[in-house]
């Protein structure tokens, strides 16, 4: 099928989803809405009551909120790798998924930093750590690094965008609103696809994913080292880094096989997003698994063979207070998606996105049992001090706030693809490398 | 046949288990407390009279507080010192001042006698020691640059001074956790005793440190101590070192200005070339655009 022909077929199927708006689109929307709102009620009542409505105490000054923090970023730097790794390699199979991907991508790096700014006491005076940046500290160093990535990621998904504004631009089968062309045209930049201008894309595009990639890698190291370059239990690891970077490709792989099974059914894209989609992202989740499963066992085996009395307390702890938890992170949440994906009779798309969403929450699980039992293992003990200030227990202000987190990644995500094809256009029809070679 | 052969049985089993886990009402036992007393004499002359109480649950002390003490003195006709509740470590400590007119036995000894009355809940208990009052005087000379402790026991006998001879005594230099034992020997027949201090015993930051000489828990004597503090130490200068790897660091290590300067510097540049490829995208479509209506 040739360029324009696929690029007709997409918009058609398209068509229906950005022309009109479903009663079932608003309603999933309002559903969503008032989740968020739930969060916003559980805001307020922080803003207005303080830290002391949420289960954070003197000891375990970090709950749920860090390990969203934790969480969403890992998405977002998957999505980043995910999509650069693809884009640089020029895999023929990416084109209906990395859009996905770089949705993923800057969507979490929206989200994720919000629940840092939960954590803080006094978020007035948030400005000092750009008035009197320390450069030694981990923290400075998260700040310009989530800056800088989330300006990169911006700026490689309009890289990615522009070639879809101008065919939406252009294009004369679907009746969009006059305000929706106005925009497409502006955000086009006057592409019309001559060499000159594919050729910048193509470059600015491969450059910026080079640099995703490294900036993925490198922030979310500095992610780890927050808690590695302490000498807490449990955080005092050299593989820290790397640790956290496998872990975040194996979140964001799940993420995306749920996210391709979820637009595949509301879009029917059954002929774009076949199995061997799933497949692969299947075995890169398996392979991720298995490198997952070996930094976990690495991390807490040196812990536990080394009999250091603060890293016994703590790996009792695990295995007593936070047993389920730990056995469903890292037993299940490592072994089930490498059996699913790993024996071809089970390799079904809807058997794969079942192993994805138990990674996905595994590993939501295992940033639970990095953060909070570490916390309530203090090198000190803790005297005349009440047992609800040990031990953490997220109240429902946190929950709120987490469920408006997950509500407005959806609600973005879902206002993403209403506004452009979830699927690239100009991927799916567009040029690739060897041609552009023959075009230099 | 099996209702018969099992649960007949098995029914039985629980039934007489559960009888035997149910717990029958035990009458609470009163706590038999365990008392001492120790004697100390300070460098002022003070007595203090030092008890404890405490209760013993698996082997392990469990101190008692807020039970009231009442001090004696004296054989058959007891004089009343004065009472002390014990605090939360289970210690009750009653001060003497000196020269308090104490009955004496016959042997020259007093009878210090510490008693608690008991309430239902906690028996009574009580305990005695019998001390020989003695003084001891600590004298702190430097002869020839050598450092030398003098300590001089005696007991006062009708206002006479009778040396203590053939005592064991003991001198000590305070340290943080512990005494830390410089000398030890039998006192003369003048009841004299004398040794150096080292050169190299650190002191405070201005070089004192506190000697102590002390009848250490005598049969007789109890314990009878002299404290004086002499800048015969080493001062201690307590330098901490900055660590460069610490957060309150006044500057970043070289070495991370540079590499983040490096890395910030690499990644924004191509961050602006490629905005820069934008601009020349547009400018690219306006010059075409302007080409065509030409």
């Amino acid at each position: 099928m040739n360029d324009i022909a696929q690029q007709d077929k997409l918009l058609a199927k398209f068509k229906p989803f950005l022309e009109t708006t479903s009663t079932r689109w608003y309603l999933i929307l309002l559903v969503l809405i008032l989740i968020f709102a739930w969060g916003i009620s559980g805001l307020v009542t922080q803003i207005t009551g303080g830290h002391i409505v949420t289960g954070m105490r003197d000891n375990v000054v970090w709950g749920v909120y860090i390990v969203n923090f934790i969480f969403f970023m890992g998405l977002s730097y998957a999505g980043a790798l995910v999509s650069g790794v693809l884009h640089l390699f020029n895999s023929e199979w990416r084109k209906p998924i990395i859009r996905m991907a770089e949705l993923v991508t800057v969507i979490s790096l929206m989200i994720g930093p919000f629940f840092i700014f939960l954590c803080i006491g006094r978020l007035d005076r948030l400005h000092y750590l750009f008035i009197h940046p320390r450069i030694q500290s981990p923290i400075s160093w998260d700040v310009i690094g989530i800056t800088t990535d989330l300006i990169g990621c911006f700026i490689y998904l309009y890289l990615s965008f522009i070639e879809d504004f101008a065919i939406l631009r252009d294009q004369k089968s679907i009746n969009l609103p006059k305000w929706r062309q106005k925009v497409y045209k502006f955000l086009a930049l006057g592409y019309t696809g001559t060499p000159k201008q594919k050729k910048i894309i193509h470059k600015s595009r491969t450059l910026m994913s080079a640099m995703i990639i490294a900036i993925a890698i490198i922030v979310y190291s500095v992610l780890a080292w927050i808690f590695g370059v302490t000498l807490q239990p449990g955080w005092d690891s050299t593989i820290f880094g790397p640790y956290f970077v496998i872990a975040a490709i194996f979140s964001g792989s799940g993420l995306m096989i749920i996210l391709m099974w979820i637009f595949r059914r509301i879009y029917h894209l059954e002929e774009f997003i076949t199995k061997k989609h799933f497949v692969n992202m299947g075995v890169l989740l398996l392979v991720v698994a298995a490198f997952y499963g070996y930094f976990t066992f690495c991390d807490y085996l040196t812990k536990w063979y080394g009999s250091v009395k603060i890293n016994a307390e703590l790996i009792d702890k695990l295995f007593t207070e936070f047993n389920w938890m730990f056995i469903f992170a890292n037993y299940f949440g490592i072994i089930i998606p490498i059996i699913i994906v790993g024996i071809p009779h089970l390799r079904t798309i809807r058997n794969i996105t079942i192993a994805a969403v138990i990674a996905v929450v595994a590993l939501w699980v295992n940033r639970y049992i990095i953060v909070i039992p570490t916390l309530e293992t203090p090198f000190l003990p803790i005297q005349e001090s009440r047992a609800d200030w040990l031990s953490y227990s997220p109240t429902w202000v946190e929950w709120s706030l987490t469920a408006g987190g997950v509500a407005i990644f959806i609600i973005l995500f879902k206002l993403a693809s209403k506004f452009l094809p979830i699927i690239s256009l100009s991927e799916m029809s567009g040029v690739d490398h060897r041609e552009l070679k023959i075009l230099e | 046949m099996i209702i018969k052969k099992y649960i007949i049985p098995l029914f039985l089993i629980f039934s007489g288990s559960s009888v035997a886990g149910q717990e029958t009402p035990v009458e609470e036992e009163p706590i038999e407390p365990v008392m001492e007393m120790t004697y100390l004499k300070d460098t002022e002359g003070n007595i203090n009279l030092r008890s404890s109480m405490v209760n013993y649950v698996n082997r392990q002390p469990v101190p008692l507080p807020g039970l009231e003490i009442i001090f004696y003195a004296g054989e058959d006709s007891l004089v009343s010192l004065g009472s002390v509740t014990t605090d939360k470590e289970g210690w009750a400590i009653l001060v003497l001042d000196e020269g308090l007119d104490l009955p004496v036995g016959l042997d020259g000894s007093v009878r210090y006698f510490a008693e608690y009355q008991g309430t239902d809940n906690i028996l009574s208990a009580e305990y005695e020691v019998y001390v020989t009052d003695v003084n001891l005087d600590m004298e702190l000379t430097l002869l020839d640059s050598v450092k030398i402790v003098s300590l001089r026991a005696y007991s006062l006998v009708e206002g006479e001074e009778v040396p203590v001879a053939d005592e064991d005594i003991y001198v000590y230099v305070k340290r943080m956790f512990s005494d830390l034992p410089l000398g030890e020997d039998f006192l003369d027949e003048n009841g004299e005793f004398m040794t150096e201090i080292p050169d190299d015993i650190p002191g405070d930051a201005q070089g004192y440190i506190e000697i102590i000489g002390r009848f250490n828990d005598h049969y007789l004597f109890g314990t009878v101590e002299n404290r004086q503090t002499i800048q015969w130490g080493m001062p201690t200068k307590h330098e901490i070192p900055v660590s460069q790897r610490t957060l309150w660091t006044q500057i970043a290590p070289l070495w991370m200005v540079i590499t983040l300067s490096i890395l910030l510097a690499g990644v924004w540049g191509h961050y602006i070339f490629v905005i820069i490829q934008l601009f020349r995208l547009r400018r690219i479509a306006r010059k075409e655009e302007s080409a065509t209506l030409v």
